[in-house]
């Protein structure tokens, strides 16, 4: 979901900006949300602040703005007009759950802060009684809210990550289960053709009570030795079989909690109550995910073993060689219906903590392509936002990990990214932006202004969308990619662009705010900005009294600004937003053009004032004809003399001309005989007659159809023989070669009728 | 990235014409069945068919020598026996390719009660009737196909009644569903007919003109060296013309293969021989469908099956 609103953000402006005055909040004292774009951003995010999740089919697919789209459907009306309310106190109760919420309680809450506030009259609460209930019917059962909370994300990914999981496990158990069942036909075959089967007592039980009435099972054993047509299996092969049988079958036992299974290392304590994957605290989670994957692909590596195992016994196919192949295997030959079986290992990790000690370690399980999975979490207070770092562009370099750099405010982007990657052999790295505040609306509102600054830009790094970064790398989802800032409507109510620093600025407390009356003269926006220039810049600003104020930008948030610019300036060129040398040929082709188009104008004048003095001379001359009285279908003098013709003579000319140029015509060249003997080898019915003829002037192709292999291991004499004999009629002798003395005039004679 | 590893591919075996190749065919040279055979093997090599899950069955005769030369299974039957043992095949091994070889002798002569059956039981398998118009194993005596006043070792003096219309016995037999004629010495239509035929699902019947060098060299001569006397039908549900069956065969009609009557009237035209599809019907049942019942059974399910059975005549 691309936004792209800087049109939709100019026309909603005004009212917003009435709306967040009209109901400022007097005990708010810091002037926080300063930029009164947040207000604006603060309602965008709104909507996709809480978000949910299906159990029933589409399980993942519905999310964002389910409960606001929902009390806005006909039926409801109090719930309507307090939509805003409903998603407030949802988003808040969910915030205190850590993130996340069975709907059923949402709705409680809900009700009971909207009864609290309503005082309604007795008809009144019936009616909202009645709304929540029609809320609750339409809420699919076990449904689970999800708000931007930092935890959220990481109950997100894990969710569907097991989802996609167990689905591709449940579509492959019916293949583990006919793996088995042919290992076991086989071994059921060999049991068959053993020599214990063929003892008396065992014939005896086969043949059951009346059987042995009728046969004499004695007689039978002596005789089936002889008749028995299966060969006993050799013995490697029936061990091999029995332990590809074990595996599969423990496989089929253990396949839906290896599926669920989902290894959490992190080095702060977490909530316990994340579902039921196996959580390790670890002061160093790097280096224990690595040990714990390595630990767990050993059983992936037993099962995919036995996998192939099968499937190459099922087909007859297991030769000798394959047993080096099959040891030396490795979880990297997992196909995709069987990715299941990689171990799951989430890595959840503060960037700050990456970035620090761990960063080897983090970047050589990247560049090993190690099927890992990393959260990192990225505060806004985090100096890696103030100074630059990308975590992200760092990884991508390596080129094997799949990157997703998002935040909280943007849940979506979670959700459809782990979606479509989780089951990807590549790592992947999800790097999730948000801020700490404590209202976690304006929290949210930050994050979304991060984006909106370029503080924090979104991309996804996808290495199986192309070979170069431009096709891999996709900034679209940023407001406005193809421009440095996107444009925002100022205090002032000009259209301005939001740059790094404004957005920095308002985060920011206590900052200096200038009077009213300060000399214009000696500010600039912050945009406009040159240190040469000996200005001060400024922001707009919204004071204690919710008035407009400029503040003053400091030297380091300018710095950190320009910065900021410079990365997205990357981000454009790495994406092909942007590209010198791009730029630079456009340029040149434009002057280019406008130089040809100079000279084409040039010369089109010529040709027009040319035309107009012809035209002009043959007016002149008609009109003179006019008034002295010629016939006006005379040609003009100058045209060249042309004879005007009726419509019919003209077919009659064509084709006299055809015809006669058809006489006088040389014969087409494909007229003329071949010299060359060939084949029409495509009508060759394989009948050997040519073959038999001389079996090395002709031969063979892989399609078993024949072709002049040599026309010199034969003589002309052979070559007509064959062409007789050939039902197709499609071997074509060609002239006699020069010094053939089997080219009698009689042979050449024979030839004639098949060249 | 791509990451998959392909060695273990159990699809890695790749079947080439050698693998379909087996004894060297020993019919004259000049025989239009090698034509037949050679475009069989190849329709095998195309569509990769393990050879151990493909059976040739065949009755008697020249033609019926088929299953011999195919490194597949193979059946070579009692005279005219072709067809019950292909269906009998079908009726329990469901997951096999069944290809027959029959002659016109074979088929048209001692085999026709089975082959009126087996077209009525549509049972998924491809049909090659061989018709050289004489029997060739035996050295030339008049065969049903035999033009009228053609002269064999049985009728010195001629054939004395005109020839069985294999087409139009075909069309006529109730839930026929793919019957086809095509000739040995254009190997792009013989090969395109066989593989509608493979790709069909039921009883496909074609019926091939093949050449005898030996005893009938003469029969088709006429449509060989003018080649505009045979009729090319071509639909879009027929079988595939490319430009090299066109540049022979320029005499050509649309026949769209679901006109019965159209058919029939094609069948009977004896001033030029027609080649393409003559009828396909996709709707047609089949038997097959209900002979694989139970194919599935263990042995244990199939020993207290026939302990149920037993015991209903205990005392
Ligand atoms: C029951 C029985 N009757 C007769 C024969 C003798 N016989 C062998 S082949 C054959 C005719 C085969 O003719 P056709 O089917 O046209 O095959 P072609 O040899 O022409 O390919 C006959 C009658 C036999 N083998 N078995
Ligand atoms: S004689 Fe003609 S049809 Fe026969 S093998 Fe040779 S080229 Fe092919």
């Amino acid at each position: 979901m691309t936004e792209r609103p800087h049109l939709e953000l100019i026309s909603d402006y005004e009212s917003a900006w009435q709306a967040f005055v009209s109901k400022a909040d007097p005990n708010q004292s810091e002037p926080h949300m300063a930029a009164p774009v947040f207000d604006l951003l603060r309602s965008r995010t709104f909507d996709s602040l809480v978000w949910l999740k299906l159990d029933q089919e589409p399980r993942y697919g519905v999310f964002a703005k389910w409960l606001a789209h929902m009390v806005q459907q006909p039926g409801f009306q109090i719930l309507t007009t307090r939509c805003d309310t409903v998603q407030r106190v949802a988003m808040n109760v969910v915030h205190q759950h850590n993130g996340s919420l069975p709907m059923n309680q949402v709705l409680e809450h809900v009700a009971e802060a909207l009864r609290m506030q309503l005082e309604l009259s007795e008809p009144g609460q019936k009616r909202l009684e009645e709304e929540f209930q029609h809320l609750h019917d339409a809420t699919p059962a076990g449904a689970t809210l999800y708000g931007a909370h930092p935890a959220a994300s990481e109950k997100m990914i894990l969710m569907l990550i097991r989802a996609a999981r167990v689905d591709a496990y449940s579509s492959f158990r019916p293949r583990i289960a006919a793996l088995i069942s042919a290992l076991e036909n086989i071994v059921a075959a060999h049991h068959l053709a053993s020599p214990e089967s063929r003892n008396t007592v065992s014939i005896e039980k086969n043949l059951g009570q009346l059987g042995s009435n009728l046969i004499d099972a004695q007689k039978l054993s002596s005789a089936t030795s002889h008749v028995s047509s299966s060969l006993p299996i050799q013995d490697s092969r029936r061990v091999r079989i029995e332990n590809a049988l074990s595996d599969l079958r423990d496989l089929l036992d253990a396949g839906l909690g290896q599926a669920e299974k989902i290894h959490v290392l992190t080095s702060q304590v977490k909530d316990q109550a994340t579902d039921s994957a196996v959580i390790s605290i670890h002061p160093e989670p790097v280096r224990q995910a690595k040990h714990v994957f390595d630990e767990a692909v050993a059983y992936t590596v037993r099962c995919l073993k036995a996998i192939r195992c099968a499937e190459l016994e099922m087909s007859d196919g297991y030769k000798s060689e394959h047993d080096a192949r099959l040891a030396s295997m490795t979880w990297s030959s997992c196909r995709a219906g069987e990715r299941f079986l990689i171990p799951a290992v989430l890595v959840v990790a503060s960037e700050a903590e990456l970035r620090r000690e761990q960063l080897g370690m983090f970047l050589e399980c990247v560049a090993a392509g190690l099927p890992l999975r990393w959260l990192v979490r990225q505060s806004m207070d985090d100096k890696s936002v103030v100074e630059g770092q990308d975590l992200g562009i760092l990884a991508a370099s390596h080129r094997t990990p799949y990157v997703c750099r998002t935040s909280l405010g943007r849940p979506e982007m979670i959700a459809q990214t782990t979606t479509q990657v989780a089951l990807n052999l590549e790592p992947v790295i999800w790097i999730v932006a948000h801020a700490e505040h404590e209202h976690s609306d304006i929290a949210f509102s930050m994050t979304e202004a991060a984006i909106w600054g370029r503080l924090t830009p979104l991309y996804t790094y996808d290495p199986s969308c192309g070979s170069d970064w431009a096709s891999r790398l996709d900034i679209s989802r940023n407001p406005v990619p193809e421009l440095e800032w996107p444009l925002i409507p100022n205090p002032a109510g000009e259209s301005a662009p939001l740059t790094a620093a404004d957005v920095l600025q308002s985060f920011r407390s206590g900052s200096q705010m200038l009077d009213p009356d300060w000399n214009e003269d000696l500010l600039v926006p912050v945009v406009h900005f040159e240190e040469k220039a000996r200005q001060i810049p400024y922001t707009w600003m919204v004071g204690p009294d919710r008035q407009r104020l400029r503040s003053v930008v400091t030297s380091d948030v300018i710095q950190i600004g320009t910065d900021r610019l410079h990365h997205w300036h990357q981000l454009q060129e790495l994406t092909g937003y942007r590209n010198r040398h791009a730029q630079a040929a456009a340029e040149r082709a434009r002057t280019e053009a406008r130089i040809e188009f100079a000279a084409q104008a040039l010369e089109l004048q010529a040709q027009i004032d040319a035309a107009e003095e012809i035209g002009a001379r043959k007016a002149m001359t008609r009109l003179a004809r006019v008034l002295l009285d010629v016939d006006l279908n005379e040609p003009v003098m100058f045209e060249k003399a042309k004879p005007l013709v009726t419509l019919q003579e003209p077919q009659q000319n064509v084709m006299d001309a055809t015809a006669e140029q058809e006489e006088k015509a040389p014969l087409p060249a494909e007229l003329e005989l071949d010299d060359d003997a060939f084949i029409d080898t495509p009508l060759c019915t394989s009948c050997h007659e040519c073959i038999g003829v001389n079996a090395l002037m002709f031969q063979y192709d892989d399609n078993k159809q024949a072709y002049l292999a040599d026309a010199a291991a034969g003589t002309y004499a052979d070559l007509v023989k064959a062409a007789e004999k050939c039902p197709a009629k499609c071997i074509h002798p060609g002239a006699p070669r020069p010094g053939d003395k089997t080219a009698t005039e009689a042979v050449v004679a024979r030839a004639a009728p098949f060249r | 990235m791509m990451k998959t590893d392909w060695m273990f591919e159990p699809d890695s075996r790749h079947f080439v014409l050698e693998d379909y190749e087996a004894a060297l065919a020993r019919w004259c040279p000049g025989c239009g069945d090698h034509a037949v055979l050679n475009a069989v093997q190849k329709l095998c090599r195309d569509e990769q068919l393990p050879p151990e899950q493909t059976v040739m069955v065949s009755g008697i005769g020249c033609s019926s020598r088929f299953p011999h030369y195919m490194k597949t299974y193979g059946f070579h039957g009692l005279h005219g026996r072709a067809l019950p043992v292909a269906c009998g095949v079908r009726s329990r091994r469901p997951e096999l390719n069944i290809f027959v070889s029959t002659g016109d002798g074979d088929c048209c002569s001692i085999g026709t009660a089975h082959w009126i059956h087996a077209l009525r039981y549509n049972m998924n398998m491809v049909v090659m009737m061989f018709d050289n118009r004489v029997y060739g194993l035996t050295k030339n005596q008049t065969s049903p196909t035999s033009p009228k006043g053609e002269s064999s070792n049985t009728h010195p003096q001629g054939a004395f009644l005109s020839p069985l219309n294999p087409i139009s016995v075909c069309l006529s037999i109730t839930n026929a569903s793919f019957v086809a004629q095509t000739v040995d010495w254009n190997p792009v239509h013989l090969y395109e007919t066989i593989r509608a035929g493979f790709e069909h699902q039921g009883l496909a019947f074609i019926r091939i003109f093949q050449r005898c060098p030996h005893f009938t060299d003469h029969a088709f001569k006429e449509f060989k060296d003018e080649p505009e006397k045979v009729l090319l039908m071509t639909h879009e549900r027929g079988i595939p013309v490319n430009d090299t069956v066109k540049r022979v065969f320029t005499n050509s009609m649309q026949h769209d293969p679901a006109d019965i009557d159209q058919a029939h009237k094609l069948a009977r035209r004896d001033d030029v021989l027609p080649i393409g599809l003559f009828l396909r019907n996709d709707q047609s049942e089949r038997y097959d469908e209900y002979t694989k019942r139970g194919v599935n059974m263990s042995n244990g399910e199939k020993l207290s099956a026939l302990n149920r059975e037993l015991d209903r005549f205990a005392i």
